[in-house]
């Protein structure tokens, strides 16, 4: 009988060659459970302060879960997890696609890929079968173009890969990992760690079944859940995707609009959102395996034909980033946008965050055209974004230079007004929804583990009703009060720890998909007949176990700040006169629920008692 | 009369009819009635409603309704 894991970590050392197959005990999957909460204890253990992100003993590691022997609807994920360039702490974002489950079906929970090969190469892995093979000819290739090439030189049957494109190469820190040419592993820059040590590509293939506690009980749990979610998101998250709710935040004030400047931008996000999207762009779902969702977009933009392009179409965080953010409301242009972030395989959100910091930058007189290869860039020019997006992608001089370590070092050669203009916490660009819209974000943007992250706590959804009953969230959240926000920030945060650890997709969320669905499904996939006490508490070890390694780097409280500009109201829009407050006090409540002493550092006794060794 | 289906989403669904069991479920309404004039029926505050699709199409809360239509009411929703 088995309980959903291989307990089979697969290592790889780039620079000697070696490849090893370790056992990793019950007791460690058990606490940490695998994906980020595997990844955060295996950065703990090996990648000490010393190491920097692009240093060949660095680790990068891509994990599964319990849920990718599930199959059930969501179970598509996989974590990547390393020391992130872009923020030098613990880093980490998550992918669907088909990976994930070819990656587990091939008899491993993780891999652990350390060293720096002496030429480019790429990974290939089937069942048993494990190879380092050379990538030379795809190096200088898009992420596409270099998936289609590999896939094709391998000759592996339903095999699905993992590839980065020129900016991993480049090592422009915000590098995504792209997966199957659909999906992304797109915050932290761990795109940029695969080029630093020349791995272009990671293939997985697997034909293995992984063995559960109670597959009759698990196929039972999959047919009630996977209807229940179908029927709850077929209206809305598979007719139009995450572009659904673009009006909807830009009416909220959750939208960043002009560099976080403004409150709303209506007749911006009316071109942006649905149905606009869904008609221009002739989108259609894209589901991820297993997934009865789709709320992935594939789209066709067939003229002009500067912007023609065939593929994944933006989520609601390129559209918010490259287009509110922007003030650039053209879709098909933004597609575009898009379609380049993908290939050369840059996160759409930190990219969207440096063009409107530019912008912003040069309307208020602090840099000046020569500042950036002599481009004058204005809110909304789309010619010059898709310009720079080409420069940033190849880090050519300018732009793209200035940016390939981030918004904080290009910020710092500009100077302090520069500096309090970047949209940021600990180097981390902020994504696409905004604390002075739901305050519950503030502490958990400040607070969260790889820096300010939409789903690594999403508490801003309590405010729509997707509660967290199980946890204490029983009750529609004010969206605008910061008592009790730091409790709602940390139990969106436990859940969002959850689902990266067991690496289910937290969309299901929406369709209904609950701490009990979880729980169920994590007892009959592994036998541990868990409370859901247990499983909660999994949640608050994992998530301190990664607030350990951060610690380990350097963060304390002096970290856990915002921008100076989510404590600043606007006149108009949604959140017209509103923006948190008292934060520091919400802090020391945040702290003191968490077990953390007031400088943001957990406790002996939290430690002890969550049983992190 | 015409009968129609309403399904209403997330913290909306609080304003189900006490006979329905669930958020899906079925009411009579005048011919040419509009959404709007369904959503005060259901006692929903009109600022609450985010998105209205009826059939599938987003509308808005002047599109009047027919027999057998579907009608889908969404809060606002920041997620994505």
């Amino acid at each position: 009988m088995g309980n959903g894991y291989w307990q089979i970590v697969l290592r790889v050392n780039l620079t000697t060659g070696e490849i090893s197959k370790e056992k990793v005990a019950e007791s460690i999957w058990k606490k940490y459970l695998g994906g980020s909460g595997y990844g955060a204890k295996v950065l703990y253990d090996e990648v000490g302060p010393d190491v920097a992100p692009y240093d060949a003993e660095n680790r990068l590691i891509f994990a599964a879960g319990p849920l990718q022997a599930a199959k059930q609807t969501g179970a598509a994920k996989f974590t990547v997890i390393s020391k992130s360039p872009v923020t030098g702490i613990f880093g980490e974002s998550a992918a669907g696609g088909t990976w994930g489950a070819s990656f587990k079906a091939a008899g491993y929970d993780a891999l652990i890929v350390q060293g720096k090969a002496a030429k480019p190469v790429y990974l290939q892995i089937n069942d048993d079968d494990v190879e380092i093979c050379d990538a030379s000819k795809y190096w200088g290739s898009d992420a596409y173009d270099a998936a289609d090439g590999i896939l094709g030189d391998c000759g592996l049957e339903k095999a699905s890969i993992c590839t980065i494109g020129q900016a991993g190469e480049n090592k422009v820190a915000i590098a995504c990992i792209v997966v199957d040419k659909h999906s992304f592993a797109g915050r932290c820059g761990l795109g940029a760690v695969m080029g630093a040590k020349n791995l272009k590509a990671v293939v997985a293939r697997g034909s293995k079944a992984t063995p559960v506690y109670d597959a009759e009980k698990l196929k039972g749990l999959n047919k009630d859940i996977n209807k229940s979610i179908h029927d709850n998101t077929k209206d809305w998250l598979r007719l139009h995707g995450t572009p659904f709710v673009e009006i909807g935040c830009d009416q909220a004030g959750d939208t960043p609009t002009k560099n976080w400047q403004l409150g709303g931008w209506p007749e911006g996000a009316e071109k942006l959102g649905v149905p606009a999207y869904t008609d221009t762009l002739e989108a259609k779902p894209h589901a991820c395996s297993s997934c009865v969702v789709g709320c992935h977009r594939d789209i066709t933009v067939a003229e002009p034909q500067e912007y023609a392009m065939k593929g994944p179409g933006p989520e609601y965080e390129s559209l918010g980033m490259l287009g509110n953010n922007c003030l650039m409301d053209d879709v098909k242009a933004l597609s575009k946008m898009n379609d380049l972030c993908n290939r050369y395989g840059v996160d759409s959100i930190s990219m969207g965050s440096f063009l409107g910091f530019t912008m912003d930058l040069l309307e208020k007189g602090i840099i000046k055209p020569e500042d950036i290869g002599g481009v004058d860039l204005k809110w909304g020019d789309k010619e010059n974004m898709i310009r720079l997006i080409h420069e940033l992608g190849m880090k050519k001089p300018g732009f793209g230079e200035l940016f390939a370590d981030g918004i904080v070092p290009a910020a710092k050669k500009f100077g302090p007004e520069a500096e309090e203009l970047a949209p940021h916490v600990k180097g981390l660009d902020l994504p696409a929804h905004d604390p002075r819209a739901f305050f519950a974000l503030a502490v958990n943007y400040a607070t969260g583990s790889v820096g300010p992250h939409h789903e690594r706590g999403n508490p801003q959804v309590a405010s729509g009703g997707f509660l967290l009953p199980e946890a204490g969230v029983s009750e529609e959240v004010d969206r605008f009060k910061m008592e009790d926000s730091e409790y709602v920030a940390a139990k969106y945060q436990d859940y969002g720890t959850l689902t990266q650890a067991i690496c289910h997709c937290k969309f299901m969320f929406f369709g209904g998909y609950s701490l009990t669905n979880m729980l169920e499904t994590m007892n009959a996939l592994t036998g541990w007949d868990w409370s859901m006490e247990e499983m909660l508490r999994t949640a608050e070890r994992i998530f301190t176990l990664q607030r350990m390694v951060n610690v380990k780097y350097g963060i304390d409280r002096k970290d856990d700040k915002l921008p100076a500009a989510m404590f600043k109201a606007s006149e108009d829009g949604g959140r017209a006169g509103k923006a948190p407050h008292d934060f520091e006090e919400a802090l020391d409540r945040y702290y003191d629920l968490r077990g953390w002493d007031n400088t943001g550092i957990p406790t002996h006794a939290t430690v002890s008692s969550l049983g992190i060794e | 009369m015409a009968k129609i289906t309403v399904k209403l989403f997330a913290s909306l669904t609080k304003f189900k009819p006490s006979h329905a069991e669930n958020a899906s479920f079925e009411m009579t309404v005048s011919p040419g009635d509009t959404v709007k004039q369904l959503i005060l029926d259901l006692g929903m505050p009109p600022e609450k409603v985010q998105v209205i699709s009826v059939n599938h199409q987003i509308v808005k809360s002047d599109c009047q309704l027919s027999e057998g239509d579907l009608v889908n009411f969404f809060p606002t929703i920041a997620a994505g």
